[in-house]
């Protein structure tokens, strides 16, 4: 099978849906010809589909976001790019607003908000306290919005597409470190389902669920652990919204133990929440206290050794595993 | 565009109508049985007119006194009062409240988040734009909302993309209890039209003629793809910011004297003046819309409540396209 990285089935991704379905835009700062933005498309895909279609902005992140609410919700099926995921924060109030809209109305005559909002995390790249962040627990705890964290070139075509032909707002987010990752994706359309995760790596004596760059870090840490013997499950998510926890809870049945590295802060992260689901439906299958990795409730600092101290890393992850087996 | 006849009496006729519904809310909210925190927009009625031009297709956001655009859209009072009083009968099916839905005729919902209208519209602006029809948005505000920043972003790329839509500006001179001079930098909103390149205006909120002949010329200019505009109308409301606020911040006076400029008996006498209405008209208008007011809230009280077990079921959508 041809390889291809992560940003290119990205685009891919889009120029094939807004091929299918003349409803679907591209809207985001620096998104057109020329443009800087991380995941804008080549510019045959900006000249194939024309300003309208591939409409480039200015700084407008509240609009951004509530525009498309307005678009989507009279008909159209708008993509928006945040590049960063720091730039959702200046947007938080109408991120929100949008997985509010439905159920806040009652969902009167079946009110629907088709939209996707995308963006990169970009942690570990030095940015400072504001250009590192990943605000995952954030999205996750608004309500109405749905959350996919793309870990490989196949995941990110199939999730996206997926995403874009879902009738709800959908937040869709890429680790920078992931973007020029190449892997195997299939010339034919396909796409993959929400609330389906993927077993990275079988092991026997621990569960480690990790999403985005963590993926990458947790299998690096449990090919370590087997030379220490330890046989370690890598489970990835691949969307928190809607969650498989029934995976999750299948191979904590079968370790034990349970690790969960996420890049988010620590604090009412992601990590207590799968922790929390596991421990309430399957607390006879613990051996141990569950282990967490993450931001340690701190703005992430610009030197390398610093924000290392901050951040999760494979040795974190040894370390917490390691703990689970005493 | 020529005011018709026609138009003149269905924009009085809705003016009595949404003006009885505002002071049923009002008695609502002091019963302790509706939502709490009715926005009452009386003397602000002349609204009306700018919706009634508008067509089918069109879109319309609103703010949180509301009834003039409910009501001129076509929304039946039944499923407005049963809303308010949250039943499973409102528009919203008792989620909303003052959260007022009905998308079948251009009317998809309000924000809390005072402005959060200037950049929805910007996007049913591209909807109407993309698909070609002469669609147009128009988008209502209180000078008090807009001082937030949205109204930047709004207005510089609805004029930028060219958008079809009307900034509709309901310049009452108060930010809740704050007057204008303390919010504003400049006497008049429409003076910034300039800055985004877009015709603005400013008219007399209470004089119906003056506010329709304006809309419509803008209205205009945006369907043939000319791009917005910002009429700014002064008015005035006569009651509290909402139900139950003491307004210390102005006179009775000062209210007295607005409500001399009461925009309904200012349009009858033109619609007399024109022989469109007679006094028994004026009266059969007035009785129509109290019981069409009564039968809402009598609907209303006997509704059923909304289901509790199906709150989950609204969250998301479940159909894919």
């Amino acid at each position: 099978m041809r390889e291809i990285s992560t940003v290119q089935a990205i685009h891919e991704a889009i120029a094939e849906e807004m091929r299918r379905d003349e409803r679907v835009y591209l809207i985001g700062e620096a998104v057109g010809p020329g443009g800087t933005g991380a995941m804008r498309p080549p510019t045959e895909i900006c000249q194939e589909f024309g300003e309208r279609r591939v409409r480039e902005t200015g700084i407008i992140e509240p609009t951004l976001a509530a525009s498309s609410t307005g678009a989507a919700m009279t008909g159209l099926r708008p993509i928006v790019d945040f590049s960063f995921v720091d730039f959702m924060f200046p947007a938080w109030n109408e991120i929100y607003q949008a997985g509010l809209w439905r159920a806040g109305h009652g969902a009167a005559e079946d009110i629907k908000i088709p939209l996707v909002y995308m963006a990169g995390i970009i942690g570990y790249s030095g940015g400072g306290f504001s250009h590192s962040r990943a605000p995952i627990g954030n999205i996750w705890h608004g309500p109405g919005l749905k959350l996919v964290i793309a870990t490989t070139p196949y995941d990110a075509k199939g999730l996206l597409k997926t995403a874009i032909r879902d009738d709800n707002p959908v937040v869709f987010l890429v680790h920078r470190r992931h973007y020029p990752v190449k892997g195997p994706v299939p010339e034919e359309e396909y796409l993959i389902p929400f609330g389906e995760a993927a077993v990275r790596k079988e092991g026997k004596d621990v569960t480690i669920v990790a999403d985005g760059y963590q993926v990458t870090l947790a299998l690096q840490a449990a090919e370590d652990l087997a030379g220490e013997g330890i046989s370690a499950e890598v489970i990835d998510p691949r969307t928190l919204e809607p969650l498989d926890i029934d995976t999750i809870l299948a191979s904590v049945a079968k370790t034990g133990r349970l690790v969960v590295v996420d890049e988010d802060h620590i604090r009412c992260g992601p990590h207590a929440e799968i922790a929390f689901q596991v421990q309430e439906k399957s607390f006879k299958s613990l051996k141990a206290p569950v282990q967490r990795v993450g931001n340690r409730n701190m703005p992430i600092p610009m030197a390398q050794v610093l924000r290392e101290a901050a951040l999760p890393t494979k040795d974190k992850i040894i370390a917490a595993v390691r703990e689970t087996m005493e | 565009m020529p005011l018709s006849n026609e138009i003149l009496l269905r924009i009085y006729r809705d003016m009595v109508r949404q003006r009885a519904l505002d002071y049923q809310l009002v008695k609502g909210a002091k019963s302790g049985k509706m939502s709490p925190g009715w926005h009452s927009g009386l003397g602000e009625d002349a609204i009306v007119a700018p919706v009634v031009l508008l067509r089918e297709d069109d879109y319309v956001t609103y703010t949180h006194r509301g009834t003039y655009v409910w009501i001129a859209r076509g929304m039946s009072m039944k499923e407005l009062v049963a809303e308010f009083y949250g039943k499973a009968t409102g528009c919203a099916g008792g989620y909303g409240g003052t959260h007022v839905a009905k998308p079948s005729l251009g009317i998809f919902g309000r924000s809390g988040m005072q402005g959060g209208h200037f950049p929805l519209a910007v996007g049913m602006g591209i909807t109407a734009q993309m698909r070609g029809k002469g669609q147009v948005v128009m988008m209502f505000f209180g000078d008090g909302c807009g001082t937030r920043g949205h109204l930047h972003e709004a207005f510089n790329f609805a004029s930028v993309w060219k958008l079809p839509i009307i900034w509709m500006c309901e310049n009452n001179g108060l930010s809740m209890s704050v007057k204008l001079f303390k919010t504003w930098a400049v006497k008049n909103i429409a003076s910034i039209a300039g800055n985004y390149a877009m015709p603005g205006r400013t008219v007399d909120g209470n004089d119906v003629i003056a506010v329709a002949e304006a809309t419509g010329e803008f209205i205009e200019r945006a369907r043939k793809g000319e791009g917005p505009a910002l009429l700014e109308m002064i008015t005035y409301r006569w009651r509290g910011h909402v139900e139950g606020d003491p307004m210390t911040y102005r006179t009775r006076e000062e209210i007295k004297e607005w409500q001399e400029k009461d925009p309904v008996p200012r349009f009858e006498k033109v619609l007399r003046d024109k022989g469109l209405l007679a006094e028994e008209d004026i009266a059969r208008i007035q009785k129509e819309a109290e019981a069409e007011v009564a039968e809402a809230q009598q609907f209303a009280e006997e509704s059923p409540d909304p289901d509790p077990e199906k709150i989950l079921t609204k969250v998301y959508a479940t159909s894919h396209s």
